[in-house]
């Protein structure tokens, strides 16, 4: 083959212009720590690394909603163990009524205390969050819980029974709330017994030594000690879901550490594979370049 | 002994001839498209019945160039200048389409992520207003997106109407040599340099279109388009024209001899053809697609919106509004205030998530791509996927036709280029050439001296 000069220099154009694009390329890689610059690099390696970061935003999301939920249901289970001790120590006064030796002026004492007691369970079923959303109320987050009827003098529950779904993770829903529904029944019969008695002992004609008083305490207890199981059940039942949140969020954790692995071996530069590519492109150009300059000394007519 | 004067004074002038050419070589070792030129000598007969001969003549200058060579590598610059034009839209597409600023699967994922943490406290309006600003951050990502596709297509009409003002000024020239060529064959003059010249047009004009050329005895070229429509013909020049057509695309169209007709640009070749299949195969089909996801999504979130109730209790309003002329605004959010936002699958239960719920279920419903049921989001990334798929199989194209291309090149310039150091030896030659018939010339007259010096 019959060499010209037009094919030397061609030949020395390409070579340092490959040479010169690699390095480019390669200086690149390593100002941005990537080894995908473009989609195209590595179209199969781009599309499941699209697909590792979606579900890392999503698992980013589950684990602030996890913590939302969480804090929510510790709220709410603060407020059942807090109406829980003040059960308890209606249960105390109610027990202490029922104890025979009490005069009419002892029950009205005790009636004042649980009168007390008894707004301050009223009160806490009616408890709201920090942007004034009843907690209790199910799902009409705008209307109490309970509501009392000064006319019938009685209360009842005004929100409804039904529970929120959250997302926690992936296609699971977990129930958000608990609803006074549920734990004390529609009809408040607790707080309504307790309000009769209440009325019954206040009542400044009463015979202590009736039997009749006596036996409406007891159905008060009764009441009272049914639901307070139902409170507890319900606590537990908050831990368990709380259990399931831990659950959910150390499953979430494992998830997104193998996907932070797997984005960062399909998209993360390897240094030393880079460095010594680009020593070896380094080394080329600086070959092509001395190559030329002594082809280039290479010329009859210096001869002549 | 002037037969000997003759005969050394045609190896002077054919060795002058020669020494020329040379020099017209070691003058043109740069010039782009030159094809060196060989001095072709010839014996001459002598006048008597002597068999000793009569010199040597010049017979020709031959203009050492391969058809087949040019057309090889006319043909190889068709081909990379294809992949080269293609190549600049697909690496814009597939960077505009994973911009992390641009990229829909991010917007989509932040508007799910909004809804996600709502869910927990549907009436919070904090939470709402920041599904309301998500909403609108993805319409965004829709529209910029897309405005910038229509962008890139923009630059494709530039392009390619500057291209044709570059493919007619060339065409117009190769006529014009053709006309200079047919004229001077018709008188037997030079041609060489207007050959060269007309090869390096001819091959300019292989960049933008795959072309058939052959020469016709008059020596003139004539080139068409590989489906058979004339570019040139003798001395005559076909001249493109591109209309806008009321749907925003462009027309070409091809002048010739005073009749127009629509050029079909698919399978056109080169980077004109080129731009075609970046305009039809990428741009267009992915703004489409776009269109086509913004709908989708439109209609599923507003269609679940309107079964839903607000904060106050009344019935659901859609969110988005989808354009489907639009390029630049597909999809607008309602005015609707955070309260708005029907959530609750009750009037009055403000706490109610049902119909929030719904809406995060599109996440994972699909919707129907272009034949396929997909979700959003794997709609989103199948589509960058198949963009960087062709862009790498393109890439790979382009480096194997550059490859061949510079192969080619190195062929013609194997036959056609100069080398400097093969016309050093050729001037060492035809110098020693040119002294020796001088010192038969002198050698003749000391004959001739001697001859007179006899008498």
């Amino acid at each position: 083959m019959r060499i010209t000069n037009a094919q030397i220099t061609a030949t020395m154009h390409n070579s340092m212009n490959g040479n010169s694009a690699q390095l480019g390329k390669i200086m690149q890689q390593l100002a941005t720590n990537k080894r995908l610059l473009l989609p195209s690099d590595d179209p199969i390696a781009s599309v499941r690394v699209m697909r590792v970061q979606r579900e890392e935003a999503s698992l980013e999301q589950y684990r602030k909603n996890i913590d939302n939920v969480s804090g929510s249901l510790s709220t709410q289970e603060a407020n059942l163990t807090s109406m829980s001790d003040a059960m308890l120590n209606v249960r105390d006064r109610l027990l202490w009524a029922a104890n025979g030796s009490n005069t009419s002026e002892d029950l009205a004492a005790i009636a004042g205390e649980l009168e007390n007691l008894e707004k301050t369970l009223f009160s806490a079923i009616n408890v709201r969050d920090e942007e004034g959303r009843y907690l209790f109320s199910g799902t009409l987050s705008d209307t109490p819980a309970a509501t009392y009827d000064t006319a019938t003098e009685t209360y009842s529950v005004t929100g409804n029974d039904k529970h929120r779904q959250a997302a926690v993770a992936n296609g699971v829903l977990l129930a958000e709330n608990v609803t006074a529904h549920s734990v004390f029944g529609a009809g408040l019969d607790m707080l309504n017994e307790l309000h009769g008695l209440v009325a019954t002992l206040k009542d400044p004609l009463l015979d202590a030594s009736d039997p009749a008083v006596r036996a409406q305490i007891e159905t008060t207890i009764n009441q009272l000690d049914t639901t307070h199981n139902k409170l507890l059940a319900t606590v537990t039942e908050l831990g368990g879901r709380q259990n399931t949140l831990t659950l959910l969020s150390d499953s979430n954790d494992e998830v997104s550490l193998v996907n932070k692995k797997i984005e960062g071996e399909l998209s993360n530069l390897d240094y030393a594979g880079a460095t010594i590519d680009l020593n070896n492109y380094q080394l080329a150009l600086q070959a092509t370049q001395k190559t030329y300059l002594k082809i280039n000394q290479l010329s009859l007519f210096s001869l002549l | 002994m002037s037969f000997l004067n003759q005969i050394a004074l045609s190896g002077v002038r054919a060795a002058q001839v020669a020494i020329a050419t040379t020099g017209q070589n070691i003058a043109n070792v740069n010039t782009p498209g030159f094809s060196r030129l060989n001095t072709v000598t010839q014996s001459l007969a002598g006048p008597g019945g002597l068999n000793v001969g009569g010199g040597v003549e010049v017979s020709s200058i031959r203009r050492m160039a391969s058809e087949f060579q040019n057309q090889q590598l006319w043909r190889a610059t068709t081909e990379q200048n294809y992949y080269a034009s293609r190549q600049e839209y697909l690496t814009s597409l597939e960077g505009l389409m994973s911009g992390t600023g641009s990229s829909i699967s991010v917007g989509l994922d932040q508007f799910f992520a909004a809804l996600s943490e709502a869910s927990a406290t549907p009436n919070s309006i904090a939470l709402r207003q920041q599904v309301v600003a998500e909403a609108g951050n993805m319409s965004q990502r829709f529209n910029g997106l897309s405005s910038n596709i229509d962008a890139q297509v923009q630059a494709l009409h530039e392009q390619r109407t500057a291209m044709v003002t570059t493919i007619n000024g060339l065409t117009d020239n190769i006529a014009k040599l053709n006309k200079k060529i047919i004229e001077a064959e018709a008188v037997k003059g030079d041609t060489t340099a207007l050959r060269d010249h007309r090869d390096s047009l001819v091959q300019d004009l292989s960049q933008y279109a795959s072309l058939r050329v052959n020469e016709v005895p008059d020596g003139s070229l004539s080139v068409t388009l590989s489906n058979g429509q004339p570019l040139v013909a003798g001395i005559s020049a076909g001249q493109l024209q591109v209309s806008l057509l009321a749907t925003g695309e462009q027309q070409v169209s091809l002048s010739f001899l005073g009749t127009s007709f629509p050029l079909k640009q698919d399978n056109f070749g080169g980077s004109f053809g080129g731009l075609y299949d970046a305009e039809y195969g990428e741009l267009r089909p992915n703004q489409e697609a776009l269109h086509e996801m913004a709908a989708q999504f439109a209609q599923k979130v507003n269609d679940i919106l309107v079964t839903g109730f607000d904060l106050a209790g009344n019935p659901g309003q859609p969110l988005l509004s989808y354009d489907p002329t639009s390029s630049t605004q597909l999809l607008k959010v309602n005015n609707l205030t955070p309260e708005q936002l029907a959530f609750s699958s009750v009037a009055g239960e403000t706490g109610n998530n049902e119909v929030l719920l719904d809406l995060l279920a599109i996440k994972s419903q699909n919707i129907t791509l272009n034949g396929s049921s997909v979700t959003l989001n794997d709609a989103y990334t199948s589509l960058l996927g198949t963009v960087a798929s062709n862009s790498r199989q393109n890439q790979a194209d382009l480096k194997s036709t550059t490859t061949v291309t510079q192969q080619a090149q190195a062929q013609r310039d194997s036959v056609s280029a100069v080398s400097l150091d093969e016309e050093a030896v050729n001037l060492m030659t035809y110098q020693q050439a040119y002294q020796a018939n001088m010192k038969v010339i002198s050698t003749a007259n000391q004959l001739f001296d001697g001859m007179l010096a006899a008498f």
